[in-house]
């Protein structure tokens, strides 16, 4: 287990170090630390599955499951790319997944909605326009879709794409090409419509 | 001569303001079709950014954060739940392997026991006809019932007896016996 006091002693040390300590003690079995993991990248995550599912419901779905599949198979993490890499992956054949079979479980959506609303925390819908582009972000190709997601959104290096996607950066450079290129091809010189 | 188009990577470079070399700016520059590829990638890169999402509030994360580790929990007791009986079911196979081998073992290595004789184990007594003690007995009884009592009140009379009388009584009826047999 990871002492309380080694997890707050995070300040004097470099994050790549604390993260590889919370890894360790999850791998263990320590689910504290991999509460603590979660809470470092359920953003990230959230707004990947955001991106690529679309609405805000089947996103906190996907990020609830990828993380659980993080958990499942944390032992079987090695080491040899970052922990968020590792995650961004497993979130996007977590996507995947879900696209080719798309479960109709919305309670624990709902709760969420109930729960943020009243405050008026969870607003994601966007105006008519930024609809029209997630539209069209929506109907590029699989691959492409997700490296303009990667790059524009998360701004990832080059390099963390080809990590992530398991390509080479080359084939990563040409689907941002070619996405950014559909996408203007799709809404028009002006971003209007097609 | 021709012209050399630039690959999409280059293009993309350019267009993302990536590093890339001068010549390729000199390109760019004279050629239409790979200005227009650097327009069109620039113009997509601008509209991507338009697709702006609302941030949910901390209210949504902390639920988020807390489901997740509600199901990690549930997830980890099934596991140790699933280990339990793992370690159950082996230990028992375990058990079992112990028995067979050291019944195995014992089979081996025991010599068969020499065949005893058979004892039956229901031995029927002598029927009444021949028991000397019942004779005896049936020699009794007339001289008690002339007495005008029945056998059950002898036998109150001889529960009153003395230790020593008892002897007597038993000692007389073994030489009865020893005589009539």
């Amino acid at each position: 287990m990871l002492a309380a006091a080694d997890l707050g002693n995070a300040h004097s040390r470099s994050e790549a170090d604390d993260e590889r300590d919370l890894v360790d003690a999850a791998r263990n079995g320590d689910s504290r630390a991999f509460d603590l993991l979660v809470e470092r990248h359920q953003r990230a995550i959230f707004r990947l599955c955001y991106r690529l599912a679309q609405n805000a419901e089947d996103a906190a779905d996907l990020t609830q499951e990828a993380l659980l599949r993080a958990f499942r198979s944390i032992r079987s993490f090695r080491g040899e790319s970052a922990f968020g890499t590792w995650l961004y992956r497993i979130a996007l054949n977590t996507c995947r997944s879900f696209r080719s079979a798309r479960r109709a479980v919305h309670e624990e959506l709902t709760e969420y909605s109930a729960v943020s609303a009243p405050d008026g925390t969870l607003r994601l819908e966007q105006d008519e326009r930024a609809r029209t582009v997630r539209d069209a972000v929506a109907r590029l190709p699989e691959k492409q879709k997700a490296t303009l997601v990667l790059k524009i959104y998360h701004e990832m290096t080059h390099e963390q794409i080809a990590a992530v996607l398991g390509t080479s950066v080359g084939t990563a450079k040409a689907n941002l090409f070619h996405a950014l290129a559909g996408l203007r091809r799709m809404l028009g010189e002006q971003g209007g419509t097609p | 001569m021709k012209q050399r188009h630039l690959s999409d990577a280059t293009a993309l470079d350019v267009a993302l303001g990536e590093a890339h070399g001068s010549d390729v700016d000199a390109h760019v520059a004279q050629c239409a079709e790979c200005g227009a590829r650097v327009a069109a990638v620039r113009d997509g890169q601008r509209l991507a950014a338009e697709a702006t999402v609302r941030e949910p509030g901390d209210v949504f994360w902390s639920a988020l954060r807390a489901r997740v580790a509600q199901r990690v929990e549930a997830e980890a007791a099934s596991g140790r739940a699933r280990q339990v009986r793992l370690r159950v079911v082996w230990s028992m196979a375990a058990a079992a392997a112990v028995v067979v081998l050291v019944a195995a073992w014992g089979v081996s290595h025991t010599q068969a026991p020499p065949v005893a004789a058979v004892q039956a184990a229901w031995v029927p007594l002598d029927s009444s006809e021949d028991d000397a003690g019942l004779a005896l007995v049936s020699e009794v009884m007339p001289a008690v019932e002339e007495d005008g009592q029945s056998w059950t009140e002898c036998s109150g009379c001889l529960e009153g007896l003395t230790d020593a009388e008892r002897r007597v009584v038993i000692e007389t009826l073994r030489q009865e016996i020893g005589r009539k047999s």
